[in-house]
């Protein structure tokens, strides 16, 4: 082969159809998409809430057993995000944060939204309330959080509801 | 969730600046206008930048408070160290050696939501005592024991916590450090003279071994136009985190030839 080598590229989209398993998290997932609950896990010897639930505790690593939540939390931590990756490219500017759950031990991370955007508004040691899309595909995504008094603001828009 | 590098480090940055007002942007910008301009002097650098803390400030924003600037250039890259163990260093002559004196790696919660106290890294705290331990050196006097550190600044707010965790300055003064020139190259402990992750660019994997590697040039005074201008104990720190909330984290304390005989 004395011929010099000629590399052909293509721009291309290349889609990949995927099926993945929610595993031993799939009761909380469940539970978000059919009842708009918001389940966390108790571990059986510690008794440690943990939230988002892990099916062992991870502190002991004895099995934990499904608790119910409140839907209301303290933000720990956030952010305002203007960059993001394409799955939410749509969405910005939005809140995230760290939001500790009323009765759990540890954070979840989740969408923070606010009709007035602002770091103040979303800041550590405000008060959220989780309200629910009406279309759930047992995704994350389903819920989000919003300051307390904006709660009836948003659960009376066409496409959310409060949760159970 | 929406969340990224640079939303995942902000989250610690803003926990730390709710604990201890510090750091501000303007303290965070100046680490971003070191770093580039450090660069300028590095000819393997791919993100040399002259810019002041206005350019920063108006710099596009990513995540509060972070702006485009405030965030190192992602990149690809390549790295390279040869190690040898002193029998062999001494056998093949090798001039200049760099000597290993400390290692440590230390690991904390990986999920942020867990961890008690969002604004620090436990992870760093303990690499650093552990492997200053095993040099022989000590948490509280490392910036009068080492010339330089070479820190994983993949976000200028996390370079101003890493002052802190590593031991250069008290809890919440990582802002006021900055602003009296501290790490800057010509001060007190110069950061990232290479330019550091914002201004060399992070080649996440070759990183930690390109951090490794300008710190080891430095204590030979091999390091061209951004040399130090004093190579006085001859020692010097390299540091890197990673992992899911930056959860992981390694340093390593080298020394020169002179700096193996200093207490």
């Amino acid at each position: 082969m004395s011929e010099e080598f000629q590399d052909h590229q293509v721009r291309d989209i290349i889609k990949i159809n995927y099926k993945y398993t929610m595993g031993g998290q799939s009761k909380f997932f469940l539970e978000v998409m059919n009842n708009k609950k918001l389940l966390g896990t108790k571990c059986t010897k510690c008794g440690k809430t943990w939230m988002p639930p892990r099916i062992n505790c991870s502190d002991c690593f004895v099995p934990a057993e499904w608790v119910e939540l409140n839907q209301t939390g303290t933000i720990q931590v956030s952010t305002i995000v203007w960059y993001t990756t394409s799955a939410f490219i749509k969405a910005i500017p939005y809140g995230i944060g760290f939001i500790k759950l009323d009765g759990a031990e540890t954070a979840l991370l989740q969408g923070i939204f606010s009709e007035n955007l602002v770091p103040s508004k979303i800041k550590r040691g405000r008060r959220v309330r989780a309200v629910f899309n009406k279309v759930r595909k047992g995704k994350m995504t389903d819920f989000f959080f919003v300051p307390e008094d904006e709660y009836e603001n948003w659960t009376n828009k066409p496409e959310y509801e409060g949760g159970n | 969730m929406g969340m990224m590098a640079a939303s995942s480090y902000v989250s610690m940055v803003n926990a730390h600046y709710e604990e201890y007002g510090n750091p501000t942007e303007e303290q965070m910008a100046l680490v971003s206008v070191k770093n580039h301009g450090n660069a300028m002097l590095n000819p393997k650098a791919q993100s040399p930048m002259k810019i002041t803390v206005e350019d920063v400030m108006n710099s596009r924003i990513i995540c509060y408070p972070f702006k485009m600037l405030d965030c190192c250039l992602y990149s690809e890259a390549a790295a390279a160290l040869i190690l040898a163990n002193e029998e062999k260093v001494r056998e093949l002559k090798i001039e200049k050696p760099i000597w290993i004196t400390g290692v440590a790696a230390a690991n904390t919660d990986c999920f942020i939501g867990n961890r008690e106290d969002m604004g620090r890294l436990y992870s760093n705290i303990f690499a650093a005592k552990a492997a200053y331990k095993m040099a022989g050196l000590e948490y509280n006097k490392i910036n009068a024991q080492i010339d330089l550190a070479e820190l994983h600044d993949a976000f200028s707010g996390q370079e101003v916590i890493s002052y802190e965790e590593l031991g250069f300055v008290p809890f919440g003064k990582g802002g006021n450090w900055i602003e009296s020139g501290g790490p800057f190259m010509d001060g007190e402990l110069p950061c990232c003279p290479c330019g550091g992750l914002i201004g060399c660019g992070h080649a996440v994997g070759a990183t930690g071994i390109m951090s490794t590697g300008e710190a080891a040039l430095q204590l030979r005074e091999d390091a061209g136009k951004h040399q130090i201008k004093t190579i006085e104990n001859g020692r010097a720190i390299a540091h890197s985190i990673g992992g899911p909330g930056a959860a992981y984290a390694a340093v390593i304390v080298m020394t020169n030839e002179e700096g193996l005989k200093k207490p």
